[in-house]
């Protein structure tokens, strides 16, 4: 049962990921991504990530997609085009991307891994005690970033409304 | 979980982290472009996630947490970029864009 849900989250994941690189329609392309990323969050979820996936739907499916959405309608719909992009150099891409992927193929064919079982009991609990004493550092630094450029998204998208 | 399954996952991840570099180089759109860096990001945040899983103090997870927080801030300012970009040039394909300034 367990291993037939793995086999369904990855099938999903790469359904969105194969209309991402086949279509040529940019809000199709973004709703696909949706797709993608909540299949990732069920991997997650087997993985025994369970904060991260949550993590993942809020932010990521959430509010990346939406965005992206967004971005399409103020770009190229206001001018009443087609929101549909063209690909150019499809044969080099090609043959970068799968000789990337097989790079990382016979590195990860190659590598030796030592695994453990580990219980991973009241996993919340043990991140936010971290995130508020181990990681205080980069927990408030990270805070700080994500006001810095929400700030500076608003403005700069102020500026675009004022031309 | 034994090992098949991590190495099982590390070849997932690197499967979408490659087709996000094929996103990337390929497509015209900039918002694709930016869809093609999703892509790329969310394997790296996978291979972090399935490594975590071997971990006592789940380093991993905590990583790919602030890793998203990082892509959503750059997601806004580089959409921002974008708006401000095609309202004064009326491009968004990025091969048409040939000057960035006044």
């Amino acid at each position: 049962m367990g291993i037939f849900i793995q086999i369904l989250l990855v099938l999903l994941t790469l359904l969105g990921v194969g209309i991402i690189v086949y279509t040529r329609n940019i809000v199709h392309a973004a709703y696909a991504l949706c797709l993608a990323l909540v299949g990732i969050a069920g991997i997650y979820v087997i993985l025994m990530s369970e904060l991260l996936a949550v993590v993942q739907i809020m932010l990521y499916a959430g509010g990346v997609v939406i965005l992206l959405a967004f971005g399409v309608m103020m770009t190229n719909r206001l001018r009443g085009d087609k929101v549909i992009s063209g690909s150019n150099n499809a044969l080099i891409g090609a043959i970068i991307s799968l000789s990337l992927f097989s790079a990382l193929a016979y590195l990860i064919s190659n590598a030796n891994f030592r695994t453990a079982n580990i219980d991973h009991n009241d996993q919340i609990r043990e991140i936010g005690i971290s995130f508020l004493t181990e990681h205080i550092v980069a927990f408030e630094l990270i805070a700080f970033v994500l006001l810095v450029a929400l700030v500076g998204a608003a403005y700069l998208a102020k500026m675009a409304g004022d031309e | 979980m034994n090992e098949e399954h991590l190495t099982y996952y590390l070849y997932f991840a690197a499967f979408l982290f490659s087709s996000g570099v094929f996103v990337v180089l390929t497509k015209r759109s900039a918002i694709f472009v930016l869809i093609g860096v999703e892509l790329m990001l969310n394997g790296a945040n996978l291979v972090l996630a399935s490594f975590s899983q071997y971990d006592h103090d789940m380093k991993g997870q905590i990583f790919a947490i602030f890793a998203i927080v990082i892509t959503v801030c750059e997601v806004s300012i580089a959409l921002a970029i974008l708006l401000n970009i095609y309202r004064k040039t009326r491009v968004s394909n990025l091969d048409e864009l040939r000057e960035v300034g006044n």
